[in-house]
């Protein structure tokens, strides 16, 4: 194959790219999937409100997280263009992070969930009552797309703290570890970003309060617009003026107690099967649910007005960040949480015991040298009338 | 890193300086760079978190006969004067054996007070105790000998044997970035081969004094890719989470930060 020949074979078209371009210029595929972000529609888009991701980006950096000036103004308007396509039943669409992956970062945004799931086991995966009150997308860059994740199950909540892995960087990958993890890279992802969320969600006490249904909203004035209490920075670098907002999971992987068996009234609920109470102080227990508090700007520029600074020492990468009647949350970190000591995997089940008679056929009495003879041919229907319905 | 590609270099990293750090190490690093009549300006070279405050080292290097003498400085947020952090061997077995976070204040004592000890004469400094400054410049010699990353050829060694800058250096192609053979230790060599490499006498390759990172255990332990837009190439230790390289593709600028909690992965071995 001749030199042109072979150029001819890689700018052979595929979905209007074509290998040549990318090999010669690789930043070109890029530029124009993110020049069409930039492109002003004609007319005023429908969906759900595009999120106000420029005005927190303001607080990350307070915080001294910032993914660069330019790339977060593309990040919007992905975000925006993302916002703009989604069902209008989907609420308040907003930025959560950053999750870090071998091979590339998943930045993830979230929005309320507009109904429970369908053709679910409510004991398995909770509604938007518990976990999965928030749906999930990923998306590697502004120029890719954002990929909606699974609902999380209760079982992937436990997997997924009792493993360490790092994400490889591809949603479908598998997830290959001890205990098995019941789910793909995706729905990994999802459950890390679950437990971070769960855990690391706090905001001024105050903003949020909880309503005759139990369910957490912001606190309102009397004309319904959302109205957050003022505090200074001062006020706001102690523990006690912060107060979580999601609901913790339990040890069975759940945000809400499981639902109760309707016909059996002698129903006992399982170990672990306890919900704190909403809207929890923040490190009220010792040595768990760690947070350190600093002004931002510290040092010599520190004023009332300054932000406040919240680090998680549990979740290194979760910030929360608040000053005035604003805060934001972000996380921006690998997905694992600090450990105290080196990680070793849970130990495996006990052992299958040996195959044995069982016992009510060892009354036949075995003996040695004398073949047992064949015993009779029960004949059963196997398919018994069904018992009639009491009415 | 130059503390100018701060602003412009980390965003794919997702950790940066915030306003009142980067312009208080600006001052602080012409300062301290203009007192000691150091050489060649200082260069940021991370953020350490500790619970209640956080340090800020810097790093000098100088070229020397050998591999060039890094020295590292460091301040908190609440005065911006960088001091330079005592030598990290004198207490390297205390300091290994200390695990958790930092607490943020340099005079922390990790060791109880000795009972028994001298009523000290009055106007006399207390004797030398191991503190959290010791362990602060241990962790940061260490992330620093496990990190530290040059590209090939921005460094060379000269005829006579000192390490020293290539004025020249050119930057990495969109291939070659992507490529963890391209990057080195920069560290005093520790493998045989390039120990030897750096005592011949005559002329070495850069690419034969210095240790490849590409052999570091376990295999995994580095990650390169390009960015999103395909401008630079990034590095990241995933045994020191939290350490960022990035290279410039076809330019000369590249370097490496650090934004961690001081801590190790461990558990790298079931993590990947």
């Amino acid at each position: 194959m001749s030199f042109e020949e072979a150029k001819q074979v890689l700018q052979m078209d595929e979905g209007g790219q074509n290998l040549y371009d990318h090999l010669a210029s690789p930043s070109l595929d890029w530029a124009k999937s993110v020049g069409s972000l930039f492109v002003k529609p004609d007319e005023e888009p429908a969906g759900v409100p595009g999120p106000a991701l420029l005005s927190d980006a303001v607080l990350f950096e307070a915080a001294g997280v910032s993914f660069g000036r330019t790339a977060t103004y593309r990040l919007h308007l992905s975000l925006k263009k993302h916002a703009e396509a989604l069902d209008a039943a989907y609420e308040g669409l907003k930025f959560w992070g950053k999750v870090t992956a071998v091979g590339c970062d998943y930045y993830v945004c979230y929005a309320r969930t507009p109904e429970d799931p369908a053709d679910a086991d409510p004991a398995a995966v909770e509604g938007r009552a518990g976990a999965n009150k928030y749906t999930y997308w990923a998306a590697t860059g502004a120029a890719a797309p954002w990929v909606q994740l699974p609902n999380v199950t209760a079982a992937q909540l436990v997997v997924a703290s009792q493993i360490r892995r790092l994400l490889t960087g591809s949603l479908a990958a598998c997830v290959p570890s001890y205990p098995p993890f019941p789910g793909d890279e995706a729905a990994l992802l999802r459950a890390m970003v679950g437990r971070i969320t769960a855990a690391c969600a706090i905001a001024p006490a105050g903003t949020f309060e909880a309503n005759e249904d139990g369910e957490v909203e912001p606190v309102k004035n009397d004309d319904g617009e959302v109205d957050a209490p003022r505090k200074d920075c001062a006020e706001l670098c102690e523990g006690a003026a912060w107060a979580h907002f999601e609901l913790g999971v339990n040890s069975l992987g759940r945000c809400t107690k499981l639902p109760e068996p309707e016909d059996d009234e002698g129903y006992e609920p399982p170990e672990g099967d306890e919900v704190a109470e909403p809207l929890g102080g923040v490190g009220e227990e010792e040595g768990k649910d760690e947070w350190s508090f600093r002004a931002a700007p510290g040092g010599a520029g520190t004023t009332a007005g300054s932000w406040c600074k919240a680090t998680s020492m549990d979740w290194p990468g979760a910030f929360a960040v608040a000053g005035g009647k604003q805060f934001c949350n972000v996380y921006v970190g690998n997905g694992l949480p600090a450990s105290a000591g080196p990680y070793s995997p849970p130990l495996p089940g006990d052992i299958c015991g040996e195959w044995a008679v069982p016992e009510e056929e060892v009354a036949e009495e075995v003996v040695p040298g004398v073949f047992p003879s064949e015993g009779k041919d029960v004949v059963a229907d196997p398919t018994p009338p069904a018992e009639e319905e009491e009415e | 890193m130059d503390i100018n590609l701060v602003s412009t270099h980390l965003g794919s990293f997702g950790f940066t300086l915030a306003a009142d750090e980067h312009s208080g190490l600006e001052v602080a690093m012409l300062e301290r760079a203009g007192a000691e009549k150091l050489p060649s300006p200082l260069q940021f070279w991370g953020r350490v978190a500790g619970k209640s405050n956080d340090y800020l080292v810097c790093v000098a290097t100088a070229s020397g006969y050998g591999f060039p003498k890094r020295s590292f400085y460091y301040c908190t947020r609440d005065s911006f004067t960088l001091k330079q952090l005592p030598p990290p061997d004198k207490y390297a077995e205390k300091a290994k054996a200390v695990t958790g976070l930092f607490s943020g204040d340099p005079s922390f004592p990790l060791e109880p007070e000795p009972e028994d000890a001298p009523e000290a004469e009055e106007g006399a400094p207390p004797p030398e105790s191991f503190r959290e400054i010791h362990r602060l410049s241990y962790v940061v010699d260490v992330i620093d000998k496990d990190t530290a990353v040059a590209p090939v050829n921005s460094w060379t060694a000269n005829a006579s044997k000192s390490v020293v800058a290539n004025k020249s250096y050119a930057g990495l192609s969109h291939a070659a970035a992507a490529e963890l053979r391209n990057y080195y230790h920069f560290r005093a060599p520790q493998t045989a081969l390039c120990v030897a490499a750096m005592e011949k006498p005559g002329l070495a390759r850069p690419s034969d004094i210095f240790d490849p990172i590409s052999a570091d255990k376990p295999a995994g332990a580095w990650t390169v890719r390009h960015n999103e837009e395909g401008t630079r190439a990034e590095l990241r230790s995933l045994y020191w989470p939290g350490f960022f390289f990035v290279q410039d593709v076809g330019g000369p600028g590249y370097g490496g930060v650090y934004f961690g909690n001081g801590l190790p992965n461990q558990d790298l071995a079931f993590a990947l």
